[in-house]
C-alpha cells in the first residue's frame, strides 16, 4: 500500500487530518492583511520617516536647534537619549549624521534636534547655513541604547555632558521635570567658553524651579573676569558636584577625547562599570589619536580600494572608509556612525585596515574579516564587499 | 550595485533555510543570488552587541553535531557544504536543568546517563521510564522512515509498517506521559523541550518530542563557538567560495510569475532579475501574499495556508552581567526554571500581556568561558508570548509593557539565581515584535506555524507549494521549526530546486 492507505491504520491520523479540513473551511478565507510585519513594526520601528523643518532657532553662535516635523504626521514613540540619523545630500555627496534627540518624548508632534558647527566638518555647516523652514528631508527611527533604563538603572543620576554631548540629557531632564518621574539628576556640563554652553538660560530655570534637577557649568578656557566654576570633568570636580558615587548612575556623553578623561576619573572614584553609561561618540576627530593608531601610518596616504561588482576608489587612510564611499557616490547603509549599530558592517577580502578597539563588531565578523565602515580606515589597497 | 540580470536560482532571505538551500545550490554548480534585506546574515541565527557583550539571539543548544568520530547527519551535510570546517563546535557538559520548587534535576546528555539520572531521582518508575526512552528512540526512527515512505512514493507498505509511529506517532506527548507516568514531578522533568516546539505537552505531537530528544540524545548537543552568527557567517563564506552571489539591504519585492511559473524577482531596489526557480526562507504567509500575490495562488491553497495558526513566539531578555556565572550560581548552560506542573499555564499566559511562571534560563558563559569578557556572564531569560496582545499596545505604550513583563522574570529568576538583579550591567529586552522587525515573520513566530497533530509531519506545508519553481526553506514548513530543522529544509527545498533546473 501506498503511504495515504499506510496512515489510514495510524492511531489517530484520520482525527487530526479531520480537523484539518475543518480549520480549511473554518478559517480558511481569512487571510493577513498585506504586508502585515511591515504594517505593524512600522508604527515602532520605521525604517525612515519623512520630515519637514517647521523652525529653526539659535542656540548659541555656532549652534542652532532644527524642529522636524512628520510629513505624513506620524512620529514613532523614542526613549530620551536616543537619536536619529539625519539624511542630506551635500553638494553630490548624499550622507547622514547621528544626532540625539532633544525634545522629551512626550512632545508627540515633533523631534528637535540641535546641532553644533564642528570644526573642518562637512554636514554641520550645510545644516547650520544651508537649512531653513520648509525643506524636507529624511530621518532614521529612533535608536540607540542610552537612555535611562529602570531595570537595571537607578534613580539617582549624574549627567556628565561635553560640548554639544548635552543634547540627550536636554530631553532627559525635561521628561523627568514635565512627567514628574522619580528621579533625582545632576548635570555637570563642561564647555571651552561660556559662549559655548547650548541651553544655558533653559537648563538654570529648569535648575531653579525643581529641587530634583541641580546644574552646574563647567568652563574649561574661561575668559578673563569669568566667575563661574571652571576645569574639567576630574574626579574632584565630580565628587564635589555629586557627593559620594554610591547608589548612582553616571550618563556620559561628548566627544570621545571627554571619555578618554572622564572614564578614569570615574574609576578613581570607584565607580562600577554597570553604574557607567557611555553614548556613543560620533565620528574620530582625529584617528591617528587613537590608541593602536600603527606609529608609521601616515594618515594622507591615498590607496586604492576596489568595491567588488563596482570600481575602484581612492581613499585616503585618515578617513573613514563609510565617508569615502559616500563621497565617491557608492550609497552604504549606516546610522549611528560611531561603529556600534552595525549598519555599514562590510567584508574587507583582502588588505589591511585599523578598527579602533570600541568598534562593535561582532566576534564571528571579525574573524571574517568584517568590518563597521564608519571606523574602519584603510591601511593599504583593499577589496572589500558590500 | 551591477548585478547580474539572470540566475539559475534566486534565495530570498538570509536565515539558516535560505542559507542551507542557496549554499546547497551554488555547490550544486548553480549560479545562486542570495538576497537579504537585513545588514546580517542569518535571521534568527545571529547576534548582536550590547556595551562590551555580545548576545546569541536564539542558539540555545545544537543537535545534529555530535563529538569528533562520532558526528551526526548536520554535521555531515555542513561538512558537504565547506561550512562544518569553518566552525568550533562546543560540546555541553550537560542536556538541561530543570528545576521549580519540587525537584532540581540535571541530565547529561546522553540516552544512557539521562535514562540512569531519571531512574535514580523517580526510582519507583525505573521501568516505565526505560521503556519511555526505548520507545522515543524507535519512534523517531519509525518517523524517519514514514518520511523517507513518503519521499519516494513507497508502495510497499502494510499496516504493520512502522508499528511505533502508527500506534504512538500521533498521539499529544501529553497523553502519551498520562499513560507512562503516575509521578507529575517526573512529567516536569521530561517535558522542557515542549519550549523547543512550542506547544505544551496537552498539545504538541510525541513524534515530535520523541525526535527532538533523539536528536539531543543521540550527538552529543553542542554550542558554536562565536555564537550562533559563526554559523551564518561560515555560511555565507562556503556559498560565496562556490561561486554565490549574496546582497544584505536588499529584499525582494516581487516574485513575478508566468503561466504559473516563477519567470523573475524584482528587488527592493525595483532590479528585476531572471530565474527560473525561487527558494523562498521568508515566511509561507508573506511570500505567497506579498512577493506571489494571493490571487496568483490556487484557492484550495491559499485556503490550506490560511487556516494554520501563526506560532509561538517568545520574549527574550537579553542579560550581561558584571560577575562570572558562578557568582549567581548559574552553572548549567541551559535551565528550566519554575515551569513545574505549570507549563500548560505558561503556554495559556502567552497569550496575554502576563509573564508566565516558567522560563528558559540559557547561562552562555557557563558552558564557554570566552563568551563574555573575563569576570563577566551573559544570561538570556526566555519565555512564550504570543504576539496578539502586543499588536494591541498602543506604541507609546511599548516600553513599559515590555519592562513590567521582564521586571517579572528576573523576580522569579533571583529564586534559583540569588543576586543576578545586582550584577546587571546590560539589559536588552525583546518582544513577539522584536522578531518580527528583524525577521519579517508574522507573529514574530520562532518555529513557523504552530506544529500541532494536524500541522506536523505529512499534514505540515510541505517545501512546494502549487506554483511552478516555488520552493519553501523554512521553519513554516517541512520538517518544522528549530536550527537543525531549517538546515534541513534548505536541503530539501535545494533538492528539489536542482531537480527541477536538471
Amino acid at each position: 500500500m501506498d503511504i495515504q492507505e499506510y496512515l489510514a491504520h495510524v492511531d489517530g491520523f484520520a482525527e487530526a487530518f479531520q480537523e484539518r479540513q475543518v480549520l480549511e473551511k473554518a478559517r480558511g478565507d481569512v487571510a493577513l492583511p498585506g504586508h502585515f510585519a511591515a504594517e505593524v513594526i512600522g508604527r515602532l520601528h520605521p525604517r525612515e520617516i519623512g520630515v519637514v523643518v517647521t523652525e529653526v532657532r539659535e542656540e548659541t553662535p555656532t549652534a542652532k536647534t532644527f524642529r522636524l516635523a512628520a510629513r505624513d504626521g506620524y512620529l514613532p514613540p523614542f526613549r530620551a537619549g536616543q537619536y536619529v540619523n539625519w539624511s542630506v545630500e551635500v553638494g553630490a555627496v548624499r550622507t547622514g549624521r547621528a544626532f540625539s534627540i532633544a525634545s522629551p518624548p512626550h512632545e508627540r508632534g515633533f523631534y528637535e534636534l540641535t546641532v553644533r558647527r564642528q570644526a573642518g566638518g562637512f554636514v554641520s555647516p550645510f545644516l547650520l547655513d544651508e537649512v531653513k523652514a520648509g525643506d524636507a528631508f529624511t530621518i532614521s527611527g529612533p535608536a540607540g541604547t542610552f537612555y535611562h533604563e529602570p531595570l537595571i538603572d537607578t534613580d539617582d543620576l549624574v549627567f556628565l555632558a561635553g560640548g554639544s554631548g548635552i543634547t540627550p540629557f536636554r530631553s532627559l531632564i525635561r521628561e523627568t521635570v514635565e512627567r514628574g518621574l522619580p528621579r533625582r539628576i545632576g548635570l555637570l556640563y563642561g564647555s571651552r567658553t561660556p559662549g559655548d554652553v547650548i541651553y544655558r538660560r533653559e537648563l538654570a530655570a529648569l535648575a531653579r524651579a525643581h529641587d530634583r534637577i541641580r546644574v552646574r557649568f563647567l568652563i574649561s578656557e574661561p575668559p578673563p573676569g569669568y566667575r563661574g566654576p571652571r576645569g574639567f570633568l576630574t574626579a574632584e570636580a565630580i565628587r564635589r558636584f555629586a557627593g559620594s558615587p554610591e547608589g548612582k548612575t553616571f550618563f556620559l556623553c561628548g566627544p570621545e577625547e571627554m571619555y578618554r578623561f572622564v572614564k578614569p576619573e570615574l574609576e578613581k572614584l570607584g565607580v562600577p562599570r554597570r553604574r557607567i553609561r557611555c553614548e556613543a561618540s560620533g565620528p574620530l576627530a582625529d584617528v591617528t589619536k587613537e590608541a593602536g593608531w600603527p606609529a608609521d601610518a601616515e594618515p594622507h596616504r591615498v590607496f586604492q580600494v576596489a568595491v567588488r561588482g563596482l570600481r575602484t576608489i581612492p581613499a585616503r587612510a585618515g578617513e573613514p572608509l563609510l565617508n569615502t564611499l559616500e563621497q565617491h557616490g557608492i550609497s552604504a547603509p549606516s546610522l549611528c556612525r560611531s561603529g556600534e549599530c552595525g549598519y555599514c558592517r562590510m567584508k574587507v577580502l583582502s588588505g589591511r585596515v585599523f578598527m579602533p578597539d570600541r568598534a562593535a563588531i561582532r566576534e564571528a565578523d571579525r574573524w571574517s574579516g568584517h568590518v563597521h565602515a564608519c571606523l574602519a580606515y584603510p591601511l593599504s589597497d583593499l577589496e572589500i564587499r558590500l | 550595485m551591477h548585478v547580474q540580470k539572470r540566475y539559475d536560482a534566486v534565495v530570498v532571505g538570509a536565515g539558516l533555510g535560505g542559507m542551507s538551500a542557496a549554499t546547497f545550490l551554488a555547490r550544486s554548480g548553480k549560479q545562486v543570488l542570495l538576497l537579504e534585506r537585513h545588514h546580517v546574515p542569518g535571521g534568527y541565527a545571529s547576534s548582536f552587541r550590547r556595551g562590551r557583550f555580545e548576545f546569541d539571539a536564539s542558539l540555545h543548544v545544537l543537535s545534529g553535531i555530535g563529538l569528533p568520530g562520532q558526528r551526526g547527519r548536520l554535521y555531515e551535510y555542513l561538512d558537504f557544504l565547506g561550512v562544518a570546517g569553518k566552525l568550533q563546535f562546543l560540546p555541553l557538559k550537560e542536556l538541561y536543568r530543570v528545576v521549580d520548587e519540587r525537584i532540581d534535576v540535571t541530565l547529561p546528555p546522553d540516552w544512557e546517563g539521562t535514562i540512569d539520572t531519571l531512574c535514580d531521582r523517580f526510582p519507583g518508575e525505573a521501568a516505565k521510564i526505560r521503556e519511555f526512552f526505548a520507545l522515543m528512540k524507535r519512534l523517531a526512527r519509525d518517523l524517519s522512515g514514514v518520511f523517507a515512505a513518503a519521499g519516494r512514493r513507497a508502495t510497499d507498505l502494510t499496516p504493520e509498517s512502522f508499528p511505533d509511529f502508527a500506534r504512538w506517532g500521533m498521539k499529544t506527548y501529553g497523553e502519551v506521559l498520562t499513560g507512562f507516568f503516575q509521578d507529575e514531578d517526573l512529567k516536569s522533568a521530561v517535558s522542557p523541550f515542549w519550549s523547543y516546539l512550542g506547544l505544551p505537552p496537552s498539545k504538541v505531537p510525541f513524534h515530535m518530542m520523541a525526535s527532538c530528544w533523539d536528536a539531543l540524545l543521540k550527538q552529543h548537543p553542542v554550542h558554536i563557538r562565536g555564537r550562533n552568527q559563526a554559523l551564518s557567517n561560515a555560511f555565507v563564506e562556503a556559498f560565496t567560495e562556490c561561486g554565490g552571489e549574496v546582497r544584505f539591504g536588499c529584499g525582494v519585492r516581487r516574485i513575478l510569475l508566468k503561466d504559473g511559473a516563477v519567470r523573475a524577482v524584482v528587488t527592493d531596489e525595483g532590479e528585476e532579475v531572471e530565474t527560473r526557480v525561487v527558494v523562498s526562507n521568508a515566511s509561507i504567509p508573506s511570500t505567497l501574499g506579498d512577493l506571489v500575490g494571493a490571487d496568483q495562488v490556487p484557492e484550495g491553497y491559499r485556503r490550506q495556508v490560511n487556516s494554520r495558526q501563526v506560532g509561538f513566539s517568545t520574549v527574550n531578555v537579553y542579560a550581561g552581567l558584571d560577575c562570572p556565572p558562578a557568582a549567581v550560581g548559574a552553572l548549567v548552560h541551559e535551565n528550566f526554571i519554575d515551569f513545574g506542573r505549570g507549563i500548560e499555564e505558561a503556554w495559556a499566559t502567552a497569550f496575554t500581556l502576563g509573564a508566565p511562571r516558567g522560563m528558559l534560563f540559557t547561562s552562555y558563559t557557563s558552558s564557554d568561558p570566552e563568551f563574555s569578557p573575563p569576570g563577566t556572564s551573559v544570561m538570556v531569560l526566555t519565555a512564550a508570548s504570543y504576539a496578539q496582545p502586543w499588536y494591541l499596545i498602543p506604541p507609546e505604550r511599548y516600553v513599559d509593557e515590555k519592562n513590567a513583563f521582564a521586571a517579572v522574570l528576573f523576580e522569579r529568576a533571583e529564586r534559583y539565581f540569588p543576586g543576578l538583579r545586582d550584577h546587571l550591567e546590560v539589559v536588552e529586552v525583546a518582544t513577539p515584535l522584536t522578531n518580527m522587525r528583524y525577521t519579517g515573520n508574522p507573529g514574530g513566530a520562532i518555529y513557523g506555524f504552530d506544529q500541532y497533530l494536524s500541522d506536523s509531519g505529512l499534514l505540515r506545508l510541505g517545501n512546494r507549494p502549487p506554483v511552478g519553481g516555488l520552493y519553501f526553506a523554512s521553519a513554516w514548513t517541512l520538517p518544522g521549526g528549530g536550527y537543525q530543522t531549517c538546515m534541513t529544509s534548505g536541503f530539501i527545498a535545494g533538492g528539489m530546486a536542482l531537480k527541477k533546473l536538471q
